[in-house]
């Protein structure tokens, strides 16, 4: 009975010494990515909201206390989005200031732990240490992403790159093969280079994520190609005459539109044409979607050959667009603006976009490595911000020109 | 921002069937209402009306139960989080029968119950910080069932009975509006939706079969019939400012506040099978075991629509509700003390029907173990009464990070149940 007993006792702390593995991992956990793991949201980069970015929230369940951001003081670079209504009552979007937010921990003695570039696609993880902006503020000049990511003697690494080898198309409005979307072969070339060098030269336990559907953001779903006039729709005006049901019109479109540029005349509008950026038509969209189930199969073949598990993010993205994400009876969506999955840019998740992405991430690492990370409490993102107050102190660190936002070219 | 998507995820809103009472008899709720083979009393239209065959005589039996829940609900990641601790308020649910039996001839016997099948609900505490308040704060159900029942002895071991059930039954639940705000970057409660179903009518049958094959022993049978509600009410909205006027605003145009808005639901109260075997070891002691089945399957989802908003009309998937059958192992024994002094004692075993998904702020449901004792006096020639007091103590129940409405965590109810009922037979 006794030796039952202590049997029993070994076995609960072998269980109790597995379950809590994830702790010696986590004390090298280095993220590789762009803008969606740097934390890059409401149009930019900002402490509070690095802080709480996909990497942060998930080394902090893991109980990660010094976890090394590359963080940025507010109003961020570029400064954040914020609603604005005008006098005569209209809602718009629009920064918070024109001054631009400065680098809080550029002297930081090592390498930072969320090494995300936002902008960065799979050529810049392996090639790109400058290119004026977010590289230089997050890999001052020592090496790139992938360099640094080996440097760091990682134990655990999240992967997500490829999404801004798509999403300059799907931004500019343009498919312009090798300039606003990577070919094929190329982007299979670069993952394989990525995580071959990942295997070869760390022992980190690895997690990949996939790229998501572009149609399904914000972005590309908040304008309608018409405006509804008592009941049937009135087409907008495109530069090949007027849009249909088939086109998406994005967001950066609202400019235009607010000047009466692709509204016929008839309904107050100046009746030009909306510019071909601002539109994407069916055979871009079609070469978008294709291209993004492609290069979501190289990552599925590429992480199968070495052995990593892959996030489908795109079964959390199509039951968000669908049906809908259901927290507490809340009913999250990717709508923009109300549905509470996507920030102000439309591009970008909320905090509480992060945080459900991140605790699928959580669940698969659980599930594929055994561990028992505690799953992040999201009630602190559903009632409340880690956005406080809009602005805060605008630097003297003008770095306007250097940064391009949402995509780097 | 010219339009904006109230996802108001009003689904399973109404749900409430699982609130049932079993308990419509002092004597027999005494003994774990394991009552389906002996059923000698006038309660036997509700547990078994082939009982009634053997009564013999005119008889009276009315009386009623006081139920008072107690309900804790402890958070887990990812919401709302762990730490959180709610707890419903108390209420008392008084549960009222009465019973009246006449033989017609030596054979046929004819007995009318009016009881109430269910009649519970849920109230949590501090509604406008319970952290499932977009769920259900407040919802019950009330069920008033009218039940002649006739009655036929075909031999001195053998009978049958047929009743029809006639119900009225309603529902209320009240909820919280969610809507993320772009303003402040976080979820605000911009209002208050409550809704009423009228009370509403519905048919159904009961069946029993009691056999006596010796003198010590008796099995009985009964089965209960599904009854499919269709519901109209009403639904009131109110909002709540959260102090962006702009915002305000737009909630305002996108939800018909401060107005009457009709609302139809559909509900089933699923069907319920139940054997008994009873044993009289002596003259002074019985001992019965019932099982109970309960068609809990039956209950699929509850549609709920708005006719004049059907942008606010859940989806139906979202009204899909994840219930499975269930079993309910009862045991009881009655014990002669002495001359018209009865003791009585009873265990019931009352499986969940509830899948983790539809463990809700609503029906918080789980497995169940009862325990009761009770009283048996007679006051003279004609009159006694009966007295019951039972515990409920529900196992603890997790929603396993599944739950429907993405509100996960722990529940713990028990509940006291008191019961009084005097019989008079003439």
């Amino acid at each position: 009975m006794r030796r039952f007993l202590s049997l029993l006792a070994i076995l609960f702390f072998l269980g109790m010494a597995f379950s809590q593995d994830y702790k010696s991992y986590f004390q090298g956990y280095y993220a590789l990515g762009d803008s969606l793991t740097a934390g890059y949201q409401d149009g930019g980069l900002v402490d509070f909201y690095q802080k709480n970015s996909i990497p942060a929230l998930i080394a902090r369940s893991a109980g990660v206390e010094d976890f090394a951001l590359p963080l940025i003081s507010p109003p961020g670079i570029p400064p954040l989005l914020q609603l604005f209504v005008s006098p005569s009552g209209n809602v718009y979007v629009a920064p918070v200031s024109d001054k631009y937010g400065v680098p809080e921990n550029l002297y930081y003695r090592g390498i930072y732990n969320n090494l995300a570039v936002p902008g960065a696609d799979t050529n810049d993880m392996l090639n790109t240490v400058s290119d004026g902006g977010f590289h230089d503020i997050i890999l001052r000049g020592l090496g790139t992403q992938l360099q640094l990511g080996i440097a760091a003697k990682p134990k655990l690494i999240t992967l997500w790159i490829g999404n801004n080898d798509v999403l300059g198309a799907v931004l500019r409005g343009r498919v312009i093969e090798g300039v606003t979307i990577t070919p094929v072969k190329e982007f299979r070339a670069n993952i394989t280079a990525i995580v071959g060098a990942l295997r070869s030269y760390t022992q980190a336990k690895i997690v990949m994520i996939n790229l998501p559907r572009a149609d399904l953001i914000p972005f590309t779903t908040y304008i309608k190609p018409y405006i509804e006039v008592q009941g049937h729709k009135v087409y907008l005006i495109g530069p090949r005459g007027p849009l249909s049901d088939r086109d998406k019109v994005l967001l950066t479109a609202q400019e235009f539109l607010s000047q009466g540029y692709g509204i016929p005349r008839q309904l107050g509008g100046n009746g030009q044409p909306l510019p071909d950026e601002v539109i994407l038509d069916a055979h871009e969209q079609a070469v978008i979607g294709g291209r993004i189930a492609q290069f979501n199969t190289v990552i599925a073949q590429v992480a199968s050959h070495f052995d990593i598990p892959v996030l489908d993010i795109n079964e959390l993205m199509e039951k968000a667009s669908s049906e809908g994400i259901v927290v507490g009876g809340v009913k999250l969506t990717t709508r923009y603006l109300t549905g509470g999955i996507f920030s102000l840019d439309g591009v970008h998740p909320s905090t509480l976009g992060y945080a459900l992405v991140a605790n699928e991430i959580i669940k698969l690492m659980n599930e594929e490595f055994n561990w028992e990370i505690p799953l992040i409490d999201v009630s602190q993102f559903l009632w409340s911000s880690p956005r406080t107050s809009s602005g805060g102190k605008a630097g003297r660190f003008a770095v306007k020109s250097m940064i391009r936002a949402l995509s780097r070219r | 921002m010219k339009k904006i998507g109230l996802a108001l995820a009003l689904a399973g809103v109404l749900m409430a069937s699982g609130f049932n009472i079993s308990e419509h008899g002092t004597r027999a709720t005494a003994m774990g209402s394991a009552f389906v083979a002996r059923a000698g009393d006038p309660s036997a239209v509700f547990y078994n009306p082939a009982g009634l065959a053997f009564l013999g005589k005119t008889w009276i039996y009315i009386g009623g139960t006081l139920i008072a829940p107690h309900g804790d609900f402890e958070g887990d990641n990812p919401f709302p989080g762990e730490g959180v601790k709610e707890s419903l308020e108390a209420q008392y649910f008084p549960v009222p029968n009465l019973y009246f039996v006449r033989p017609l001839s030596p054979r046929l016997t004819f007995g009318f119950g009016v009881y109430s099948p269910f009649g519970l609900g849920t109230r949590w505490q501090n509604e406008e910080k319970f952290t499932g308040r977009y769920i259900s704060t407040d919802s019950y159900t009330k069920m008033i069932t009218l039940n002649p029942v006739l009655a036929y002895r075909i031999s001195p071991k053998l009978a049958l009975a047929v009743g029809l059930q006639y119900s009225f039954s309603k529902l209320h639940v009240k909820r919280y509006i969610p809507l993320y705000s772009p303003f402040t970057y976080r979820v605000e409660d911009v209002g208050t939706v409550t809704m009423d179903a009228n009370w509403k009518g519905s048919l159904s049958f009961n069946l029993g079969i009691i056999f006596k094959p010796m003198e010590k022993l008796s099995l009985g049978f009964t089965y209960r019939n599904k009854q499919v509600v269709d519901y109209t009410g009403k639904a009131i909205f109110s909002q709540i400012p959260t102090g962006n006027v702009i915002f305000d605003a737009l909630v305002h145009r996108a939800l018909p506040f401060d107005q009457d808005v009709d609302v139809a639901a559909s509900l089933t109260y699923p069907s319920s099978a139940v054997l008994g075997i009873a044993f009289f070891p002596t003259s002074r002691l019985s001992l019965e075991v019932d099982l109970e089945y309960g068609f809990w399957s039956q209950y699929k989802s509850m549609p709920i629509s708005f006719p004049q908003h059907p942008e606010l009309t859940p989806a139906e998937e979202e009204t899909r509700e994840y219930f499975h059958d269930t079993l309910a192992v009862r045991l009881g024994l009655e014990y002669e003390m002495k001359e018209g002094l009865y003791l009585r004692a009873g265990y019931v075993y009352d499986g969940a029907a509830a899948d983790p998904e539809s463990v809700t702020p609503i029906l918080p449901d789980t497995t169940r173990h009862l325990v009761s004792v009770g009283l048996g006096k007679d006051l003279n020639e004609n009159l006694y009464v009966d007295l019951s007091a039972m515990y409920l103590i529900g196992e603890p129940r997790s929603t396993e990070g599944k739950s429907k409405y993405g509100y996960e965590g722990t529940y713990r109810v028990s509940s006291f149940l008191f019961g009084v009922n005097f019989g008079y037979k003439f």
